[in-house]
């Protein structure tokens, strides 16, 4: 059977800076500039996206659209015995996927009391206690908090909905998907620079402290932050690139894909800061103070600010479902593309039917996030948050980097890449995939080892740590070794 | 906002759209050459 195709590469360079741009680049990239030297992060930021993250992307790429396969099969593809890579890589997602699709639930639910500021009375209280009905620790589940699990389940239908036609659909849904929350950010923007106090925020996010470069700390920031930021070492951009016909650009799709989804997040730091230096003067905090990353600014933060916005509740309604539409539309791009990763890895391994082979994940993924819908959620969602991306993802994006720098022959790479690009790679990309990516990566994996060592992360109870932390990432790894076997026994006999 | 800043920011625009803004002509002037070519 011929292989779907994607409706046209302007459609595939919108999906995959969907699949890149998620809450992140809200959430995460604004908070890490201002806590690693302001402006100054910036050229760590923009080093690390031409030496790691459009290399990696090109390999990504090239893995997909030659082999024509999922990411299993596309290591397989070109070093036999390297197929475990892309079905850790696909464990890890499902992981993921089963948490973010939970704060995406949470979003939903915010969207919906954003039309009468249900937070006003206080946002903490309301998020930890009328929404997510906090427990005491990580060892108090106390029960699923049934309207999360509604919206969650919502979500999942959706994603179903999404991908389980194949990238024709998904074709269709990306050219609102994408564009949206863009428009929305630029609302966002417009709002924010309009506000009193929308300088001093903008200062504190751009303010440059260039001493901080000295600092090798930052320049991992930098690459860690390049690294999540672009979807790599999911298996999604192989997933979606072995979509392509074989004769497709590579190099002028990844720096499309690469540059779009760091300006998206170099703008949405001016909408995020300029609010923030609004709630600052309103309340009459330093930026400092109010400032903050990942869910306490999204669900306490911003919510804080949204209450304080002058005009009434009706034009805080306004603002907040405009900010939380832009938070759910950026996210389900991220979320159906690694649901995708998965169904294109199982479909293209076991030919089975597209529709069976996404419920079956769509059910189990549902069922997987209902444990990060217990009172003690949340404590669970951020464990595994913390060693799924900091153990997972880079783990996977060391092994490819190897195979192709130090297996496989890296210029050979090269030239399939410059076959049919747009844009000729020079040696430069060799040079970064066999020597700049695995050392940044090593470095950067070893620094986190001796940080878990040196401390529980969190203060977490060391076995809470042990079961969400190191024991999920090798049962992940021992069940992608499983696997790959388990499929090479079952084509053999 | 300082001038620090201000330098920061058309930095950052610079190199992320304008890069962009080069990275597309590059594509339709290779897109363009292949056409006459083929």
């Amino acid at each position: 059977m011929a292989r779907e195709r994607w409706n046209s590469r302007s459609v595939f360079v919108m999906a995959a800076v969907g699949s890149a741009v998620g809450l992140g680049n809200v959430w995460r990239f604004p908070y890490m500039v201002y806590d690693n030297g302001g402006g100054a992060f910036l050229i760590p930021y923009l080093i690390a996206l031409l030496t790691t993250g459009i290399p990696l992307l090109m390999l990504e790429y090239n893995l997909g659209i030659k082999i024509q396969k999922g990411p299993a099969q596309a290591f397989e593809g070109f070093k036999k015995g390297s197929g475990f890579i892309g079905w850790f890589a696909l464990l890890v997602s499902f992981v993921i996927v089963s948490y973010y699709s939970v704060v995406m639930a949470w979003v939903g639910k915010y969207l919906y009391h954003s039309f009468t500021v249900a937070w006003a009375g206080g946002s903490k209280d309301f998020f930890f206690g009328d929404v997510l009905h906090l427990s005491s620790g990580v060892g108090q589940l106390g029960g699923l908090v049934t309207p999360i699990v509604i919206v969650l389940l919502i979500m999942w239908i959706i994603m179903y909905f999404i991908i389980f036609k194949g990238v024709k659909v998904v074709s269709k849904v990306v050219m609102w998907t994408v564009p949206l929350p863009i428009i929305l950010l630029f609302v966002l923007f417009v709002r924010g620079i309009t506000l009193d106090g929308a300088a001093s925020g903008l200062n504190f996010y751009l303010n440059p402290d260039f001493s901080v470069l000295a600092n090798p700390r930052v320049w991992l920031a930098a690459y860690g932050q390049i690294f999540f930021s672009l979807s790599l070492g999911f298996g999604i951009m192989i997933a979606y690139a072995s979509y392509l016909p074989k004769d497709s650009d590579i190099s002028g799709n990844a720096f499309v894909t690469g540059l779009a989804n760091c300006g998206i997040s170099f703008f949405a730091g001016f909408a995020v800061f300029s609010t923030l230096g609004y709630l600052a003067q309103a309340t009459g905090q330093p930026v400092s103070e109010v400032a903050g990353a990942g869910v306490g600014l999204a669900f306490v933060i911003f919510p804080t600010a949204i209450a304080q916005l002058p005009g009434g509740v009706v034009v805080q309604a306004i603002f907040g479902v405009v900010f939380f539409l832009t938070l759910i539309t950026l996210a389900i791009d991220s979320a159906f593309s690694l649901v995708e990763g998965i169904v294109t890895g199982l479909k293209d391994q076991l030919n089975a039917k597209r529709e069976t082979v996404t419920l079956v994940v769509c059910i189990v993924g549902f069922l997987a996030g209902l444990i990060y819908c217990t009172k003690g959620g949340l404590y669970w969602l951020d464990i595994v948050d913390h060693w799924a991306n900091s153990f997972g993802l880079i783990v996977v994006g060391l092994m490819e980097a190897i195979l192709i720098g130090w297996i496989y022959n890296p210029e050979e790479f090269r030239a399939d890449i410059n076959r049919y690009s747009d844009i000729n790679v020079g040696k430069w990309w060799t040079i970064c995939v066999k020597w700049i990516t695995p050392i940044i990566i090593i470095v950067s994996l070893n620094l986190s080892f001796y940080s878990e060592l040196k401390e529980s992360y969190g203060g977490y109870p060391l076995w809470a740590v042990m079961v969400g932390g190191w024991v999920m990432i090798e049962v992940l790894f021992i069940i992608a070794v499983a696997m790959k076997l388990g499929f090479r026994e079952r084509r053999e006999s | 906002m300082s001038a620090g800043a201000w330098i920061m920011l058309i930095v950052g625009a610079v190199v992320l759209y304008g890069g962009l803004g080069v990275t597309f002509i590059k594509i339709f002037r290779a897109r363009e050459k292949k056409e006459t070519k083929g």
